[in-house]
């Protein structure tokens, strides 16, 4: 709930003046219609009684229609409607209408009021109508400069309830939103102003004026002679000229009071917005309060509070932006270190993989050249492979051949041994005779010896049988080591033979080994071949890999070299921002902002 | 059997046969031979050698390391030992020469040919053993 | 003996070795098969172990066998036996004779058949 002291009976407080200026208007009347009237003085008493019977009339009249024209704001300032801001608008916007309201009422009382006692009067003691007119005169000559002076002081009044409706839950922006300026009728108020000013005490005086010097004239008409006459001048100018003399500096003075007030309704905003302003440019920015004011002025107050709510808003985000700036501009830096370094990291890193991918490209070339000679190697074991196969075939087939030679071989020898046995035998059979021959003839010599001279013949025979029986037994003897020759020769033969049977199968297991051994070697090499291709292309790929990678790497490199020189830039953009970002501080700090606009 | 104390007046022939060293009487010593292949003779003893004909006469030779014992010893030198009796050649596989021989001359073992070694003696400075020329042939004489 | 004459001799080899016998020792000489089993080799006398491949009978039946033989009809002269081999071989040796340009054993058949004979039983 709002405070009830700043607003409660803000309403009767504001339309009060409207009775100060009734009750002077009716004042300066009657004092102007004492001075006129020559009526009786029961008509200055029906006179007084209908004035003030008009003055109760217009001013409850006039209470009722402001009653009406503030609804909001009394049922407000009674704690009848809470303060929101809905009501507080209402209450707002009735509280800027009711000057302009307050001067039309006035002007109808006093319209109202003087048309019943101009009507009323002169039925009531018989007077002429020009009375009426003269009172309508009157009322036309006062009723502007009274509903005037009413309204400035409604004014005046109107702008501090402003102020303190505004006070009770509305900002200034919402004030201004809610009564944005929209009418610009300053010349207008200034010409009706000036118009009343001036030709109200005019009327009147004129009026005044006229209404005594015809006056005067009907009594110098109606004074016979000079001296009544004069008289009638006398009387006329010294009568009436401190009473005249004062209603008209009375009307005066209202009419400076007018301008006067008219001259601080205007005055006021406009101090008020110079004063904010250089208290704004001294740099206390306060959060913006509206100077009430009307047309342009209040156009100009508007703007003013419009200007200093973004000034305030936009000081509030540049400080907030000058703090990030502030804070970012430190991660930057941060961050930019980091990538620096790390952009000082991933070169060396780059160059050492440099480093690693010239190794491996020339171990890539290494290999390849070791593949090549490898598979050099392999199209010779190939080669050489395939004409040891063409070789074991021929041996085979040699082999083979040979197994049937060895095989005709063993058979001949198998007929040879039969014909060396047989011979053999026979060669026995001769040495048997001859080994009895000889027997027989050693022993024929042996007698003969024994005989001595006389068997010496005989010996000499036998000795000589002897011989031949020797020399047969050394023939067959002869004979028996051919055989022995032969048959060792042939068991040579044979041995070879079955040697030879046992080697050819040997040769021949041999040459199958070594057929599966070339046939493997030759698996090999095709393996060899392949595997050399293999590992080639694979060089080649790796190559082309390789190739790629040190391009690629060559991208990283310009690339981090790159990132360095904009890591480089960036800090010193950096550092650029943090400067920045203090000047914005200290351009900021300028302008002290109260805690309240810390809020969003 | 006489056994002489020599005194060193008589001088005799020093030979070695392998490594032992024997004496031989120079008087019974006739000759130092080399002998050519020798003719086996049946029914010998090992250390027979065998025979070789000399000058008209047959000579058997004896294998000084295989009569003592000591081992054969492969030598084609002999010295040739001349009695009465007959002769017999010594294998020698060195000769020292004619040299006095001193000492006991007591036979040097108890049992078969060492009965007619005589010592120890010492001649031509080496022990030697001195060879008893007539008690070795009754010795040969007797085994067979 | 000395100055002992012989001719006829029967010059023999047994195995390696020589051996001489005077002709008339022998009686017939024979073929080894003939006398298989009972003759003992000439070489056994030399301590050697030697087949024959002919026999020689003595009169009285001893054999002995030998390699081969050679009967020389000359007159030889038999060269006297050292002392010390006076009685080897059982005393066959009757001594020596040079035919040939070398030294034969001249040996009694029978006398030298006994001894190999009683060799050939000590052995056993």
């Amino acid at each position: 709930m709002s405070n009830p002291s700043r607003i409660q009976g803000l309403a009767q407080w504001l339309t009060r003046p409207s009775w100060l200026g009734g009750v002077l208007g009716v004042v300066l009347a009657l004092s102007y219609g004492q001075m006129q009237e020559t009526a009786g003085e029961g008509a200055w008493r029906i006179f007084l009684v209908l004035a003030a019977v008009a003055l109760s009339l217009g001013l409850g009249v006039t209470s009722v229609l402001e009653q009406r024209a503030l609804r909001a704001l009394r049922a407000v300032d009674r704690g009848l409607l809470p303060s929101t801001p809905e009501n507080l608008r209402q209450a707002l916007k009735e509280a800027r209408a009711i000057p302009e309201r307050c001067f039309w009422f006035t002007l109808l009382g006093w319209f109202g009021g003087a048309l019943l006692v101009a009507v009323a009067f002169p039925l009531m003691v018989d007077g002429t109508w020009m009375g009426s007119l003269r009172i309508i005169q009157v009322a036309i000559a006062l009723g502007p400069l009274n509903a005037l002076l009413v309204y400035l002081l409604v004014v005046r009044r109107s702008r501090k309830a402003v102020d303190r409706i505004a006070h009770e839950g509305l900002t200034a922006l919402e004030v201004i939103e809610a009564v944005p300026p929209v009418r610009q009728n300053l010349r207008r108020r200034l010409l009706t102003f000036t118009a009343i000013a001036v030709l109200c005490p005019s009327i009147f005086i004129l009026d005044v004026s006229i209404s005594r010097a015809v006056r005067v004239m009907d009594e110098i008409l109606e004074a016979q002679d000079r001296a009544a006459q004069e008289a009638v001048v006398a009387r006329a100018s010294s009568e009436r000229n401190l009473s005249l003399g004062m209603l008209s500096g009375f009307v005066i003075l209202m009419v400076l009071g007018t301008a006067y007030a008219a001259g601080a309704a205007l005055s006021e905003p406009l101090h008020a917005i110079t004063e904010d302003a250089t208290r704004i440019a001294k740099g206390d920015l306060r959060p913006p309060w509206v100077i009430p004011a009307e047309d342009e002025v209040w156009a100009a107050s508007a703007a003013f509070v419009q200007m200093q709510a973004q000034l305030g808003q936009a000081l509030t985000q540049m400080r907030r932006a000058g703090e990030h700036i502030s804070t970012t501009t430190e991660q930057l830096v941060a961050t930019s270190t980091e990538q620096e370094s790390g952009a000082d990291e991933q070169s060396s890193s780059l160059n050492e993989t440099s480093a690693t991918t010239e190794e491996l490209a020339r171990s890539a070339q290494q290999i390849a050249g070791n593949a090549e000679s490898v598979a050099g190697i392999a199209e010779r074991t190939f080669a050489a492979a395939q004409g040891g196969q063409r070789n074991a075939a021929a041996f085979l087939t040699a082999m083979q051949r040979m197994k049937l030679d060895n095989q005709s071989i063993a058979d001949a020898v198998v007929r040879l041994n039969k014909r060396v046995q047989q011979i053999g035998k026979v060669v026995e059979f001769i040495n048997e005779i001859a080994d009895k021959s000889d027997l027989l003839a050693l022993n024929a010599e042996l007698e003969g010896t024994k005989a001595g001279e006389v068997g010496r013949g005989f010996s000499l025979v036998a000795a000589e049988m002897r011989r031949l029986a020797e020399n047969v037994i050394r023939s067959t003897r002869t004979i028996e080591q051919l055989i022995e020759e032969i048959r060792d020769a042939t068991h040579a033969a044979v041995m070879a033979t079955e040697a030879g049977l046992k080697t050819t199968e040997a040769g021949t297991l041999l040459a199958a080994q070594v057929d599966e051994s070339l046939s493997l070697i030759l698996e090999l090499a095709r393996q060899t071949s392949h595997a050399v291709r293999s590992i080639s292309l694979a060089t080649q790929q790796q190559q082309t890999g390789t190739d790629q990678l040190a391009a690629a790497m060559g991208d990283i490199l310009r690339v981090t070299e790159q990132n360095a020189a904009a890591t480089r830039q960036m800090v010193a953009a950096n550092s650029d921002l943090s400067t920045l970002s203090r000047d914005l501080k200290l351009v900021v700090e300028r302008f002290r902002l109260t805690a309240r606009e810390g809020s969003p | 059997m006489a056994v002489p104390e020599s005194e060193g007046r008589q001088s005799y022939l020093v030979f070695a046969c392998g490594s032992s060293w024997y004496a031989v009487p120079a008087e019974s010593a006739a000759e130092v031979v080399t002998f050519p292949e020798l003719t086996r003779v049946p029914g010998a003893p090992a250390f027979l050698l065998g025979v070789f004909a000399h000058r008209g006469e047959v000579i058997p030779v004896v294998d000084m390391g295989l009569l003592v014992g000591t081992g054969s010893q492969s030598t084609r030198r002999a010295v040739l030992v001349r009695l009465a009796r007959g002769s017999l050649a010594l294998t020698a596989s060195t000769v020292a020469g004619v040299s006095p021989v001193s000492g006991s001359l007591e036979p040097l073992g108890t049992t078969g040919v060492h009965l007619h070694l005589r010592g120890p003696a010492k001649g031509a400075q080496r022990d030697v053993a001195v060879i008893d020329p007539d008690g070795l042939f009754d010795h040969l004489s007797q085994g067979a | 003996m000395q100055g002992l004459r012989v001719s006829g001799i029967l010059l023999c080899h047994a195995g390696t070795n020589r051996i001489a016998f005077p002709a008339v020792d022998v009686a017939v000489i024979d073929a080894p098969g003939l006398h298989a089993g009972r003759s003992r080799s000439a070489s056994v006398g030399f301590g050697e172990l030697a087949g024959a491949s002919r026999v020689l009978l003595a009169p009285s039946g001893e054999t002995v066998g030998v390699d081969t033989l050679e009967i020389d009809a000359e007159l030889h002269r038999v060269l006297p036996l050292p002392a010390v081999l006076e009685r080897v071989a059982g005393g066959s040796l009757l001594g020596f004779i040079w035919v040939r340009g070398v030294l034969w054993p001249l040996v009694r058949l029978v006398e030298f058949e006994h001894f190999i004979s009683r060799g050939s039983r000590e052995a056993a």
